[in-house]
């Protein structure tokens, strides 16, 4: 089974058009299909602006993840399979098949944890391909993913190139190779190779933490395995305090997502370079790769008049050439070609 | 048995507002949990640094939303998420725009919106399920007219009264009219409908009583209203609501009643009672003004009819919806608006004013309405019906009323031609004497207004609340009988600015808070300057206002001037006076002609509708 991620970097950035026309895509093409959501869409209007947004169209056959009370809020017919022990705001997490075509307001589970317990029901009952819906900005339970498709456009920023920069960023972080460092558990490593000393957190978060971690280093120091997030203003400010300690130092993450949340892309991306260029290196253990882009002209325009969101957009061919030139993988504005590029970038890379 | 104690970390995401945060707090700390509450300045780091720390099982977050906003806490979800956090604690979002389905959203644990009660938090975080607390939504029906006594303070204004009425009595005992005629042979349309509803009458016997007392109606009726009966012609301007609508109106009743939620407008015992006013015209939107209106607190509603309502003899049957001005009284109608109102909320019919006084009384009575409004006076001095014919039509509904147990209230909107508000007083009393008399529980309900009266003999000049007061203190000074300020209070301070007409409809219900009378009728606030049907948000606008306006005033009041006080004794000499001058007048329906409870220079003309349908008994 593959697992496919659809991120969005802003709220309206296309993710919900995305996986409606990959859905169709998918449909003719003799695949079982399953598909959950990390957060709640689909629904007719936008939660913050009200403006209208696409549903979500499932064909009978494809299984669902999704909490129980969305099931009477759509308009397609759910066989309930299972029940799951996940909750969310909106009642249990159930898997079901579709047995009668419709709209659907997908809703699934929110945790990292309870994605993957999901997803391991999804392939006890057979599905080959899934989807995960994102959920507005939201990314780290992508790590469950096998790749990600990001959505982004006008809604996260109308300057295109800060967006084209932005989207070149994610593509070099997210391709960043994984290595086979074997660290586990739930606290920060500083190693030498032989000695470990095992800090009180998982995260860095704090800059209470720079002291500590600078007063374990040793010239001798090999590895700093952090397993849990990183705040990137943290990160940076260690850099600087540890400086030419870095030389020969790796730092391991388990996945590229745990820095991602912890600041903009391009800090991040900036911080790595800042790691390297001291002679370090930054080490991931599990990879998450970039599939596609996806790019949305439309944005909620804000009218301070009327407190109003009124819908924009930004010229569609100079959003998709300044992207496509910043990305490595195909660049897709869906409304326009349709899911057929988007679905063909990730069967060459998945299935 | 004690819920295990929790750790909960309570952290504002926002500069300033966190009183939500603070009042939760408070109730968890009752509740023996162990709490740490940040201050507003921290950020989503420092926020998840210190929950991972301090251990916390619960994280709540306030922030008040905008739209980068919704990023904002999404990365806070991916933070905690990537942290470890989200393994080890709930995460609750609050703030006033949340939803359960934007908590989901944004990747909370729940949500927390507007409105939301403390406990509700607490039972959340106790993890049992929330009750919501019943106190505090239910509302119950009461009939406010027995808390009053019915005895008069007055006795010289009490034995005026006797006289006058039985002068009334005897003048009305051996008439009739086609409008008393219609309302005994309505009562027996309802009775034949009950009769084989029951099964204790046959489908054929059934048809040809119906047929019969139809034809007997006619001959009671205009043309146009034969017309409908004899072969379905409905008057210009209306027509029926399609079965589709029903239904459609049916599932929108049940779909509303089940996510249905009154509010209280009180915030003390002895807070008037509030009523708003419908008649759109059409029983659909008359119903949604009525459930909007309950949502917001509406304590009773008014029925309020098209004008040639009045002016026509005979009334419609069947479900029939109107362009404009008012909603037609039927059967059917009545029914189904009555159905529609929330148990606890009281309804009345007016029928006061017109050719079909007492068949409206029926049509009020048969269909559960609560009260009914009956002036005769108002509607032979301002609302063109003949004197004589209202007498005897009013005396009768009078009567009906008393047998379907319905209070009747009495407005005086002859006040809003121009008669002083003495002389419209005395007409009042007579009727509610009359009232009295038959067993009846009679309202006063004079205005509290800027009337044009105050405005000629400048009793406004300086406030709106000494004479309004005044007229209350001379009121209940004659007698301890319901004084109900109508209608609707306020009436001609308000302008096309909403916040405007909200106000001074707060202010007006305040004064009459103070005034410790038992119900109010209220407008909305585009009511005035509508010049169409008027809107839901300017019926909330005044349902809120008058609630934020008696929570402001709580147990304190408005304190009239010395002046209010001398006013009052003033009004209720004159009414006196009045009264006297009708028994010298001959009576009361010389009176009327006479103009002493109001003259054509006042503004107040007798009526000519139904002139000399009066008739000897048994013609």
């Amino acid at each position: 089974m593959k697992v496919v991620g659809i991120a969005g970097t802003a709220k309206n950035t296309g993710k919900t058009t995305a996986l409606t026309a990959l859905l169709a895509e998918a449909e003719h093409r003799n695949i079982v299909l399953g598909l959950t959501s990390i957060g709640y869409d689909g629904e007719f209007r936008d939660n913050i602006t009200g403006l209208p947004k696409p549903r979500i169209h499932c064909q009978t056959g494809i299984y669902v993840a999704v909490a129980e009370r969305c099931l009477t809020a759509g308009t397609c017919r759910v066989e309930v399979l299972e029940r799951t022990p996940v909750q969310t705001p909106l009642g249990g997490i159930v898997i079901g098949v579709v047995t009668e075509p419709g709209l659907l307001v997908v809703a699934g589970p929110n945790k990292t944890r309870e994605l993957r317990l999901v997803l391991a029901g999804l392939r006890r009952h057979g599905c080959e391909l899934v989807f995960v819906d994102g959920a507005l900005n939201r990314i780290s339970p992508m790590v469950e993913t096998n790749g990600i498709i990001l959505a982004t456009g006008a809604a996260r920023s109308p300057h295109l190139d800060n967006l084209a920069r932005e989207a070149g960023v994610f593509d070099r972080l997210l391709s960043r190779q994984a290595e086979q460092a074997g660290w586990q558990g739930d606290k920060i490593i500083i190693s030498d190779g032989s000695n470990c000393m095992r800090l009180s957190t998982g995260s860095l978060l704090s800059a209470g933490q720079i002291d500590e971690i600078a007063a374990a280093f040793s010239p001798a120091t090999k590895y700093v395995y952090i397993p849990g997030a990183a705040d990137n203003a943290v990160l940076r400010r260690l850099v600087q305090t540890l400086d030419k300690a870095l030389k020969g130092v790796d730092f391991v993450f388990p996945n590229v997502i745990n820095l991602i949340v912890g600041g903009e892309p391009p800090a991040v991306q900036a911080t790595i370079e800042a790691i390297e260029s001291r002679g370090g290196r930054i080490l991931f253990q599990h990879r998450v790769p970039l599939l596609a882009v996806t790019v949305n002209p439309f944005y909620p325009a804000y009218r301070r008049e009327s407190n109003r969101y009124r819908p924009a957009a930004v010229d569609p061919d100079e959003l998709h050439a300044k992207v496509s030139g910043a990305v490595s993988v195909p660049v897709v504005d869906v409304k326009r070609e349709g899911a057929g590029t988007l679905f063909a970038a990730l069967s060459r890379r998945l299935l | 048995m004690t819920a295990p104690k929790k750790k909960v970390l309570l952290a504002p995401l926002d500069p300033v507002h966190d009183i939500g945060l603070k009042m939760v707090r408070q109730a968890l700390d009752r509740a023996g949990h162990t709490t740490l509450l940040l201050p507003p300045d921290y950020t989503a780091e420092e926020i998840i640094s210190t929950a991972l720390e301090q251990e916390a099982q619960y994280v709540l977050i306030s922030r008040t939303l905008g739209y980068g906003i919704a990023e904002l806490l999404g990365r806070f979800i991916d933070l905690a998420d990537a942290a470890g956090l989200r393994e080890r604690a709930k995460l609750i979002i609050g703030g006033m725009a949340i939803r359960p389905e934007l908590a989901a959203e944004l990747g909370f644990d729940a949500g927390f919106g507007p409105g939301t009660d403390v406990e509700e938090a607490v039972a959340y975080i106790e993890d049992r399920p929330y009750q919501a607390d019943k106190r505090r939504i239910t509302k119950t029906k009461r009939d406010f007219t027995q808390d009053f006594s019915y005895t008069y303070r007055n006795r010289r204004v009490a034995e005026l009264l006797d006289r006058i009425t039985e002068l009334i009595f005897g003048w009305a005992a051996d008439k009739t009219s086609p409008g008393v005629r219609r309302a005994h042979t309505r009562r027996e349309l309802f009775a034949s409908h009950r009769a084989f509803d029951s099964g204790k009458l046959g489908g054929a016997q059934y048809e040809s009583e119906l047929a019969a007392l139809r034809a007997q109606y006619c001959q009671d009726s205009d043309e146009i209203i034969r017309r409908y009966y004899s072969d379905g012609t409905l008057p210009k301007k209306t027509r029926r609501l399609t079965a589709e609508e029903l239904t459609a109106l049916q599932k929108t009743v049940a779909d509303v009643q089940e996510r249905f939620l009154p509010r209280r407008i009180q915030s003390k015992p002895g807070q008037p009672l509030v009523f708003v006013q419908y008649g759109t015209g059409c029983p659909f939107m008359d119903i949604a003004h009525i459930k909007t209106s309950e949502a917001w607190g509406a304590d009773g509603i008014l029925h309020f009819d098209p004008s040639w309502g009045a002016r026509t003899e005979g009334l419609l049957e069947g479900y029939i919806a109107h362009e404009e001005d008012g909603s037609i009284l039927t059967p059917e109608n009545l029914q189904q608006i009555g159905a529609a109102r929330d148990e606890a909320t009281l309804w009345t019919v007016r029928a006061h004013r017109g050719l079909n006084t007492p068949e409206t009384v029926v049509l009020a009575g048969e269909a559960g309405a609560d009260l009914t409004k009956i002036n005769i006076v108002y509607g032979s001095l301002g609302a063109g019906t003949n004197p004589e014919r209202l007498t005897v039509d009013g005396l009768e509904a009078i009567r009906l009323a008393v047998e379907y147990g319905l209070p009747y209230d009495i407005p005086t909107n002859e006040e809003l031609c121009g008669v002083p508000a003495y002389k419209a007083f005395a007409g009042m009393l007579i009727v509610a004497h009359l009232g009295l008399k038959l067993g009846g529980r009679p309202i006063l309900k004079p205005l509290f207004c800027y009337s044009p009266e105050v405005m000629l003999n400048n009793r406004m000049d300086d406030n709106y609340i000494d004479y309004n007061a005044a007229k209350i203190a001379a009121l209940q000074s004659i007698a301890d009988i319901p004084v109900w300020p109508g209608e609707p209070i306020g009436f001609l301070t308000h302008s096309e600015d909403r916040v405007q007409s909200s106000l001074t409809t707060a202010l007006h219900a305040s004064l009459a808070a103070s005034l410790r009378v038992p119900a109010i009728s209220i407008a909305s606030s585009d009511e005035a300057y509508s010049g169409g049907p008027i809107t839901a948000p300017a019926r909330i606008d005044t349902l809120r206002a008058t609630q934020d306006a008696f929570r402001f005033f709580g147990s304190a009041a408005i304190r009239p001037t010395e002046q209010a006080e001398k006013w009052a004794d003033e009004l209720a000499e004159r009414i006196e006076a009045t009264l006297a001058q009708v028994i010298a007048a001959g009576g009361f329906i010389e009176a009327i002609y006479a103009g002493v409870l109001g003259s054509r220079e006042d503004g107040a003309y007798p009526g000519r509708t139904g002139k000399d349908t009066v008739v000897p008994r048994g013609k």
